[in-house]
């Protein structure tokens, strides 16, 4: 096997993994402690694009269903998945293609990852929301009061942290697959 | 973390550890499906073929409950969002609370619809090898084009060895900061990156080593998995359940209670002294 293939493989394994211990670990700012899966999963767009950001969190769900606690709160198993809160952990594939791809179609501009993690995080709501609203039938108003309000200034701190965290690492990515698959 | 890690698997000899995984996993969303219903006497139903599949499995007592614990607060946050809304004009009321008795029943039934899909997901986990599932999925991947299954099994194996790796990075990183008081930033921003950015970029670091000591090992994808075709056995529990589900779906509700009454005489004429 090519070795650039071989190393986008690991760095999507890499990625993956790196979800599943933001989920784990939680930084405290104020009376919440907020964990840093989301911000993985844009890191994720902006840096190995769409394709492999998929792919990445793709695994990140089946390494979960396996029942590795890669889940938030270190959980794991099928219970997560299609529990209430399965669409939001769906909602992570859908965020990462979205984020890699308008980041790529941009080339490099930050308006573009701007764009990219703010579509990107509102993919995961599109997708957990309806999920939320259907599995404890909830009214919208109730869900997206108990779904999403509560995490949308976390969530702007995640992206801003996302933005800065992949421009600081590109060079890295750069100088591991060349210039050009970066 | 290993205690974590083994606490989801429970080793077993029953039927449902036997189980090929592939039916398993297929009748998973079976079952999810079914507990989305809203009628008790089904709910009664689901909840004793759970409790019997629990038995059959011969878990260890509260194993099921246990990881229930995490799911408290969510669950505790619908019932009170549920139950909580605007009493109707002449709603009765439970006890002083502004919570009508319509709208705690409605909660109660969600909040056990909830509990149920959890339960069956925790027993999936807790009767299934993760590497027979693995395996499962390698087979259950095969048939479908242009998707590399012996890629996803590489990779599902890369992605937990990382995860253990990256969670030691972590740990170092966080001690690093403590001792340079970097977690005391009052900028959110500032405080994630401090921990983010040296644990991505000695994460990458390693990753780049393990993509080399593969190329190095001369990784392929044609490996050889033998075909391991499912026995009949596996299947009929799937199409017994398929049957029902079918069944209960285009019947009339009473007939599902006449069923049961009518079970509950013949269970009377067998034995007149339990009724």
């Amino acid at each position: 096997m090519p070795l650039p293939l071989l190393k986008r493989i690991v760095l999507a394994c890499l990625l993956a993994a790196l979800t599943g211990v933001g989920a784990v670990i939680a930084i405290p700012i104020g009376p919440v402690p907020i964990v840093l899966t989301n911000l993985f999963v844009l890191l994720a767009g902006l840096l190995l694009g769409s394709r492999w950001a998929m792919a990445a969190m793709g695994l990140y769900l089946l390494v979960g269903a396996l029942g590795f606690p890669v889940f938030a709160g270190a959980g794991g198993g099928m219970a997560h998945l299609i529990g209430p809160t399965g669409g939001y952990l769906f909602g992570f594939v859908v965020a990462g293609g979205l984020t890699g791809l308008i980041a790529e179609t941009g080339n490099k501009r930050l308006t573009a990852q701007v764009i990219a993690v703010l579509l990107g995080s509102l993919a995961i709501y599109a997708i957990g929301v309806p999920w939320l609203k259907m599995a404890t039938q909830m009214s919208w108003v109730k869900a997206i009061a108990v779904g999403a309000l509560p995490f949308l200034p976390g969530d702007v701190v995640k992206a801003v942290a996302a933005l800065s965290l992949a421009r600081a690492l590109k060079p890295i990515l750069e100088r591991q697959l060349g210039p050009a698959a970066a | 973390m290993v205690q974590r890690l083994a606490l989801h698997y429970v080793p077993g000899e029953t039927f449902l550890h036997r189980w090929d995984p592939r039916c398993k996993l297929l009748g998973l969303p079976a079952i999810a499906a079914f507990s989305l219903t809203r009628d008790p006497i089904q709910l009664v139903i689901v909840s004793f073929t759970l409790a019997a599949l629990a038995g059959a499995a011969r878990l260890p007592p509260g194993l099921l409950l246990r990881p229930l614990r995490g799911w408290l607060w969510l669950l505790a946050l619908v019932l009170v969002v549920q139950a909580y809304t605007a009493p109707e004009p002449g709603a009765s009321m439970v006890s002083r609370l502004p919570v009508s008795a319509a709208s705690l029943e409605s909660a109660a039934i969600t909040i056990w619809r909830l509990v149920l899909m959890l339960l069956f997901g925790i027993l999936f986990t807790a009767v299934t090898r993760p590497a027979e599932l693995r395996d499962a999925l390698v087979r259950l991947l095969r048939p479908l084009p242009l998707v590399p299954e012996w890629r996803i099994a590489l990779m599902a194996v890369l992605t937990l060895r990382l995860f253990t790796l990256v969670l030691d990075l972590a740990y170092e990183v966080r001690l690093a900061n403590r001792a340079r008081l970097a977690d005391l930033s009052r900028s959110p921003v500032r405080r994630m990156r401090a921990l983010v950015l040296p644990l991505a970029r000695r994460a990458l670091i390693r990753a780049d080593d393990l993509a080399l000591a593969l190329a190095a090992r001369g990784y392929r994808e044609d490996l050889y998995l033998p075909p391991a075709p499912v026995a009949v056995a596996d299947w009929l529990p799937l199409v017994v359940y398929a049957a029902l589900m079918i069944g209960w779906r285009f019947w009339d509700l009473p007939a599902i209670d006449d069923l049961i009454h009518a079970g509950l005489r013949w269970a009377a004429l067998i034995c007149p002294g339990c009724f």
